[in-house]
């Protein structure tokens, strides 16, 4: 890991193209801004994880729960009576 | 000829959908395409061309969340190239603990949006609403 220090206003430039700024400080909270290309997403990183970890728990093993894609297509019809 | 964890499915080029980023987890895998069944509708499936065992259950969002609204921003419309708003869809995936299927929950923060047009679609990730939302049962 690279360790640099940077005081409020000061950026860093990682490639050529993105740019992260320090805005504020505030105890132990920091306010940054990030400029990146659009093919670049920036996200919270426990946020992406908690979504990464989402999908590994959705992933299905397809027909096997047959039964319960039966219950859940019976809830689903009845949610979808409700709101008629 | 192509085969997912759903048997074996013809495809035309339009159906495939690539997913240049990946989706989270799933970050090596580019290539999808959606699958509708008859047999588990309105559940369809988000399944991986390139790795078999990459299968998703996914449904229409607003099916379970008749206000649920979506913003994407510059960056993300760029990126699906969206020239029309008609040409996206939207799904959410839905998570089926095993033998429980009345925990099951919908991930409405992060929406699988796919460009229909350019064949590119994404998993966003919003600022608003829940990993896992709750299906409600009719009492």
């Amino acid at each position: 890991m690279l360790v640099l220090s940077r005081k409020v206003g000061e950026s860093i430039i990682i490639g050529d193209s993105i740019e992260v700024k320090v805005l504020k400080v505030d105890g132990s909270s920091v306010k940054i801004g990030i400029v990146a290309p659009s093919n670049v997403r920036v996200y919270r990183q426990e946020i992406y994880k908690n979504v990464a970890e989402q999908n590994k728990q959705a992933l299905t093993k397809g027909y096997e729960k047959i039964k319960d894609i039966d219950y859940l297509k019976e809830v689903l019809k009845n949610v979808d009576k409700d709101r008629r | 000829m192509y085969r997912t964890r759903l048997g074996e499915f013809e495809l035309n080029e339009n159906e495939i959908i690539t997913f240049p980023e990946g989706i989270p987890g799933f970050e090596e895998l580019k290539k999808f395409a959606v699958i509708s069944l008859e047999e588990t509708n309105p559940i369809c499936w988000l399944v991986s061309l390139e790795d078999e065992n990459v299968a998703l259950p996914i449904i229409d969002p607003w099916l379970v969340e008749e206000d649920y609204e979506i913003e994407l921003s510059e960056n993300e419309l760029h990126a699906l190239k969206v020239e029309d708003p008609a040409d996206i869809v939207v799904w959410s995936v839905v998570t089926i603990p095993f033998g429980k299927p009345e925990e099951s929950t919908v991930n409405l923060k992060a929406p699988i949006v796919i460009n229909l047009k350019s064949g590119i679609g994404m998993q966003v990730i919003l600022e608003k609403y829940e990993l896992k939302h709750p299906i409600k049962c009719r009492k």
